[in-house]
């Protein structure tokens, strides 16, 4: 069966990898090559890499940034920032991405141009979704200005235009840890041909099992949540209680361990921690 | 323990280095990027990526001239093959993707898209699992029910016969296919973390033992 993804999110300024907050307040967290080895090492299902300077600044993207950190990635690595052009696609694959994220850049001309060449699943549409009051708008972070366009509209706009994926953000949620829009996800879920990433909210290991129960979503993404605990990933996979598939093929298994309210490990029992002296752990050579 | 010669054909057709990258890392360190017919018909083997459109893949071996080295290297010299993705795809008679295209009609059978449904949406993309018909020596690395990490639209469907491995997408999936020394894997082996290593060794094994 297909498993539901857990998708490791590096957000990028200026060539370092940062945590925001509501698309801004950007803080730094370290390195990107670092942080891609890690989730990879971690059971990432896949990892997003996007740049939210480059567009802003004119830039075009860091290839070699980009070379240096495929290399570490033994899962499907997505690159996002600056994309504009089909020379520019070509020159990121090259590089060593695998799927390219298209966001401000986004037109039927574009997309269908980098779907001839390299194939509709090499496409990922980000979609950024600020809610006031009740009403969720398409919202455009370089102007910061929300479009009038209706949600299902675009959807059914970009069903048209040979996409790969839906790349989906709930500005309001971002770095604030509480959750996953349900309703917006399922709305836009439900008029997506196309599977759908949820990003926005992880705060909890219990969110992401809300997510896979509660919506049609293929995938999860974070990245404040991923970045400040040893074996993020893997700790998350062990705590999701969905009933979903899940892949879990770390050495680093969770489930016989105690987690505290803030899914942080409790010490093991002093009898436990006796029983791994001398333990010799043999690693598979493949 | 002399490391095979395999060569990856470059022929224009998506993210080989990550192909390349895995055998190196795998230390199968004596392997290539080809787009050179001479060294297609001098290596041990031979592995065929592909990613995009089948069509454009097709075309795009086509003109690389790269198709009557490859015949003679896999059909008369019968060198192992692994295809990859579109790569397995061009294995196969035709694909109806984009209208029809012909394929390499190495291995009898037709790519045809994956019935779109609303609980299972296409592209099939992320990690499935793969179940094992017994006997293929690409997967006796790999337990049955292992993940491995597809990206595609179009599936190859013909004699069950050729078909070694399989994944549920709402529909049965064609995981992987064989006839003699020629293998295609509908998955990203390169994409496929340590599952997928194994993938690699086990070709790698292969092509000793030719």
């Amino acid at each position: 069966m297909l498993s539901k993804r857990i998708i490791g999110a590096v957000l990028m300024n200026n060539d370092q990898v940062i945590q925001s907050r509501v698309f801004g307040n950007y803080l730094p967290v370290g390195k990107p090559e670092i942080t891609v080895d890690y989730f990879n090492r971690w059971g990432a299902d896949e990892i997003l890499l996007i740049d939210v300077s480059r567009t802003k600044k004119g830039l075009d993207p860091n290839y070699q940034l980009i070379e240096n950190c495929s290399v570490f990635s033994g899962v499907p690595l997505a690159y996002g920032g600056a994309v504009s052009s089909l020379d520019i696609a070509r020159r990121v694959f090259l590089a060593g991405a695998d799927k390219i994220v298209i966001n401000a850049a986004a037109s039927a001309s574009l997309i269908r141009s980098i779907s001839k060449s390299f194939g509709n699943q090499s496409v990922i549409l980000s979609i950024d979704i600020l809610k006031i009051g009740d009403s969720y708008m398409l919202y455009n972070y370089l102007t910061r200005e929300c479009s009038a366009q209706s949600l299902e509209e675009y959807i059914g706009l970009l069903n048209s235009w040979g996409i790969g994926e839906i790349l989906l953000q709930l500005v309001n949620r971002d770095g604030m840890k509480n959750g996953f829009d349900i309703d917006l996800i399922n709305r836009i879920s439900a008029h997506s041909d196309v599977p759908v990433i949820v990003m926005g909210g992880a705060g909890k290991a219990n969110h992401f099992s809300e997510l896979f129960e509660n919506t049609a979503a293929e995938a999860g993404a974070a990245a404040n949540y991923l970045h400040f605990t040893e074996h993020s990933i893997a700790v998350l996979k062990s705590l999701l209680t969905s009933e979903q598939s899940i892949r879990n093929d770390t050495s680093m298994k969770y489930s016989n361990h105690d987690f505290d309210d803030f899914d942080r490990l409790k010490k093991l029992d002093q009898e436990d921690l006796d029983s791994l002296y001398y333990q010799k752990i043999v690693v598979e050579k493949i | 323990m002399i490391s095979p010669r395999i060569a990856i054909v470059d022929y224009g057709a998506g993210n080989i280095k990550s192909v390349l990258n895995a055998l190196k890392r795998i230390d199968l360190h004596n392997s290539i990027l080809t787009k050179n017919a001479s060294e297609i018909e001098a290596a041990d083997a031979l592995i065929l990526p592909g990613v995009g459109a089948f069509g454009h893949c097709m075309k795009n071996l086509m003109k690389s001239g790269l198709i009557p080295s490859l015949e003679n290297a896999i059909l008369k010299k019968k060198k192992p093959l692994l295809g990859i993705c579109v790569g397995m795809q061009l294995l196969a008679e035709s694909s109806d993707e984009d209208g029809f295209h012909s394929g390499l009609g190495w291995i009898p059978g037709h790519v045809k898209q994956i019935q779109p449904n609303s609980k299972f949406r296409i592209p099939h993309v992320g990690w499935n699992q793969v179940r094992l018909v017994p006997g293929d020596a690409l997967f006796s690395k790999v337990q049955n029910d292992a993940f491995f990490y597809f990206d595609h639209s179009y599936s190859y469907s013909g004699c069950n016969s050729y078909v070694t491995s399989t994944a549920s997408h709402g529909t049965e999936i064609t995981a992987s296919i064989k006839l003699g020394n020629i293998h295609g894997v509908q998955f990203h082996p390169e994409k496929s973390d340590r599952n997928g290593l194994r993938v690699f060794r086990a070709f790698g094994n292969i092509v000793l033992t030719c």
